[in-house]
């Protein structure tokens, strides 16, 4: 009778705890499905938003080339015809007004056309990083009225399509900035091939208490935009001393 | 619902009745059988397990149909057919949360689907030794059977409380369109 009963306490306590321990095992492989379940969410809605920013860019390109292309096609052509008009009446006489409107109607016409070139999108994915900011640069300097140095530091290294634009959008995001707020006289951007590669932007504007300016839109749109193509970006400025902007390539993210 | 009904109605002839409540156990343990393992192999429509329902509902009536017109010594449940049908609800009930737990990407507490599983789960399985054995003590000493029901008592309100929990969180919440 002892002998029974033992063994049924013995058989009854290594059925319960087999059970208790069946019990703690799903428990852990539950809580495992579950944040493996998140991650994936997670994962899901990362690409979800790329998708989408890809789609967003797409259609920016369209209607930019589209501008572009009726920009030199059409007004081009108007402006064109206007100055072989204007070479004709300047051929019969000489007259210093005509002759300042040829001018202003010479650089229209060139304006017209960088322009047109600058939104063609399909032109812009021929240009590297380096020529694409450079140009900007140039063309900033010259409607901006502050100086704008390029500084290229070792070689760059070739990067994909979508990680140049993101980029590209991000450089513009903040030279923007600088031009809004900044009341900067000078830019510096310096381009490093590293590796890591990296570049920054330096302002010599009245710069801002990173700490307490509250966070907008626009820097959190950038710092998202560089996580999205494995670059990091860190912006260091106190009021009076400028602002400066780098960004830095995280291992091989977004090399062609 | 219906077990709970049997439950009550035992305890009930238990208490105020003449003591004795096996038949009705008897009579409830191949409806309870029946409706558990249907529930099972539907919830898990996996070879395996409308194999092991349907080969153990075989086991188990047989065994049943033997014990009840082919033992004639002094007993208080029928104890082999007990013990293998709830050995069969164990093994079912086990294959039914781990089933869950694959499917399930919410918290297994906050989902009603485990408390009822588990309701079965926690009854049947500790139960085996007991009922295994039940005969051979109620053979040597009747009183000390009769007490060791507290371990039945117990797992009645484990298995019940489980059920209620699964039943509480299965009442419909009250959703804001905002």
């Amino acid at each position: 009778m002892e002998l029974e009963l033992q063994w049924m306490v013995w058989v009854s306590t290594a059925v319960v705890l087999f059970l208790m321990a069946f019990l703690v095992i799903l428990m852990n492989k539950n809580t495992n499905r579950r944040i493996r379940h998140r991650a994936e969410l997670a994962e899901f809605h990362m690409q979800r938003e790329k998708e989408v920013m890809s789609a967003e860019r797409e259609a920016t390109r369209q209607t930019l080339r589209e501008v572009g292309q009726e920009l030199h096609d059409s007004v081009g052509q108007l402006l064109t015809v206007a100055q072989m008009g204007l070479n004709a009446a300047l051929e019969e006489r000489t007259d210093a007004q005509l002759i300042n409107s040829r001018d202003a109607l010479d650089q229209g016409i060139e304006e017209v056309r960088r322009l047109s070139h600058s939104l063609d999108s399909e032109l812009w994915r021929k240009r590297d990083l380096v020529d694409a900011i450079s140009a900007e640069a140039e063309r900033i300097e010259r409607v901006g009225r502050l100086g704008v140095q390029v500084l290229v530091k070792g070689a760059v290294p070739t990067l994909e399509p979508e990680t140049s634009t993101i980029l590209y959008r991000v450089f513009q995001e903040v030279m923007n900035n600088a031009l809004k707020h900044s009341k900067a006289s000078s830019i510096r951007i310096t381009l490093d091939g590293g590796p890591p590669f990296s570049f920054t932007i330096t302002d010599n504007g009245r710069g801002f208490d990173v700490a307490t300016t509250p966070g907008n839109g626009g820097l959190h749109n950038i710092h998202r935009r560089c996580s999205l193509v494995g670059f990091t970006a860190h912006c260091t400025s106190t009021p009076g001393n400028g602002c400066t902007w780098t960004f830095e390539q995280q291992n091989d993210h977004g090399r062609a | 619902m219906l077990a709970f009904v049997v439950e009550n109605t035992a305890a009930y002839i238990y208490v105020y009745g003449n003591g004795n409540n096996g038949w009705l156990y008897s009579i409830y343990l191949p409806l309870d059988f029946i409706l558990l393992a249907t529930m099972a192999a539907l919830h898990l429509r996996r070879t395996w397990s409308t194999t092991l329902a349907i080969a153990g509902g075989v086991g188990f009536f047989s065994v049943l149909v033997w014990e009840i017109f082919g033992q004639h010594e002094e007993s208080i449940i029928f104890a082999l057919s007990t013990t293998l049908s709830f050995c069969l609800l164990t093994a079912l009930f086990a294959g039914l949360l781990i089933d869950l737990v694959e499917r399930t990407t919410t918290v297994l507490w906050k989902d009603q689907r485990f408390w009822v599983y588990l309701s079965v789960f926690i009854f049947t399985g500790p139960a085996i030794p007991f009922v295994g054995l039940l005969n051979k003590i109620y053979k040597r000493d009747p009183d000390l059977a009769v007490e060791l029901f507290i371990i039945i008592d117990v797992l009645f309100f484990l298995r019940y409380g489980a059920a209620l929990i699964g039943g509480w969180l299965l009442k419909p919440r009250h959703q804001t369109l905002v």
